[in-house]
């Protein structure tokens, strides 16, 4: 059976947005799949056909909040993290207390970004993670381009006010 | 280049938007300027924690795991078919004839009961057609000759 073709172009898109936030395979997966599921029961509606970039990145970044949330409220998950990939600049392996800190603090990182309103998440992600000009966002998100740069400077105000709270930054 | 314009181009100097000579016109701000060099810093430091979230190496599985789901959904349809056509058959199954002397035997009832129908197994035994075979074996003769005469033939 084949996947919609206009969600089949933009899966690894979609698996690599809720990667960053949850920076776990298999529940990147899992976000994908029900992403697919959410885009299969939406493809009619037209925000999603007008810019489905746009669309897919904001249900997919939820989505994987929600799951970073669920997770973040289960004391057991702590056991069945993956281990991390953070190595040491002089080529040694990282002690499993260095992993766990390093897993912490990017937990920490996602969590924040859930916690600024959904236009500046938007508009950070398609920034920082996807790389794309302010113009190209404003394009997709149907916003004019000094808009999109107060989201981006406000987004970004607010990320750093809650990671100095946790002292992540 | 003063605080204000300073922050007009902000946004750009933060996400590497800034022509050349802008970005040089920044820097020098923000070498004399300390208020604004925190400032500037600050965001910075967080645009790289935002980076320090990896992107994936790879994405095993993402392909497999969906169209896996997907044969799953396609068996599940097939299955919730099958049944729909069961259940059809049943709804839309010949209705039960009159039963003579207005009554019905324990066992024709038993039989309803089960979902076979009554007048089916009258059908079936040739006991409904009167004097002679059921149309069931007529047609299942006419048949069998067919077979012969298309073996001869």
């Amino acid at each position: 059976m084949r996947l919609d073709p206009l969600f089949e172009s933009h899966r690894a898109q979609v698996y690599a947005w809720a990667y960053r936030i949850l920076q776990r395979e298999h529940d990147a997966q899992d976000v994908t799949q029900d992403v697919y599921l959410r885009w299969w029961h939406s493809r009619s509606n037209g925000a999603a056909l007008t810019s489905p970039a746009a669309w897919l990145r904001r249900v997919t970044v939820n989505r994987a909040l929600d799951v970073l949330r669920e997770r973040h409220r289960d004391p057991q998950d702590d056991f069945r993290l993956a281990p991390s990939g953070v190595g040491r600049c002089d080529g040694t392996a990282p002690t499993a207390g260095a992993r766990a800190e390093e897993r912490e603090r990017r937990e920490r990182v996602s969590r924040a970004l859930g916690g600024i309103s959904e236009r500046q998440r938007e508009v950070v992600v398609a920034k920082v993670f996807d790389g794309l000009t302010f113009a190209a966002i404003a394009a997709q998100m149907n916003l004019s381009v000094p808009t999109v740069k107060t989201h981006y400077l406000r987004g970004l105000a607010a990320l750093r006010d809650a990671l100095h709270a946790e002292r992540v930054t | 280049m003063n605080c204000d314009e300073l922050n007009d181009h902000l946004a750009d100097y933060l996400g590497d938007e800034l022509p050349e000579e802008v970005r040089h016109s920044v820097d020098e701000h923000l070498a004399r300027c300390a208020a604004c060099r925190g400032e500037a810093m600050s965001l910075t430091a967080t645009v790289s924690a935002l980076r320090s979230l990896e992107p994936p190496a790879r994405a095993p599985g993402v392909a497999g795991g969906l169209r896996a789901s997907s044969r799953a959904a396609g068996l599940l349809a097939y299955a919730a078919v099958l049944l729909a056509g069961v259940g059809l058959g049943y709804v839309l199954r010949p209705a039960a004839p009159a039963p003579p002397g207005g009554g019905s035997s324990g066992g024709a009832l038993a039989l309803h009961a089960g979902g076979v129908h009554p007048g089916w197994v009258r059908e079936w035994s040739g006991a409904a057609a009167p004097g002679g075979a059921s149309p069931l074996v007529r047609n299942l003769a006419i048949f069998t000759r067919s077979l012969g005469t298309g073996a001869d033939g």
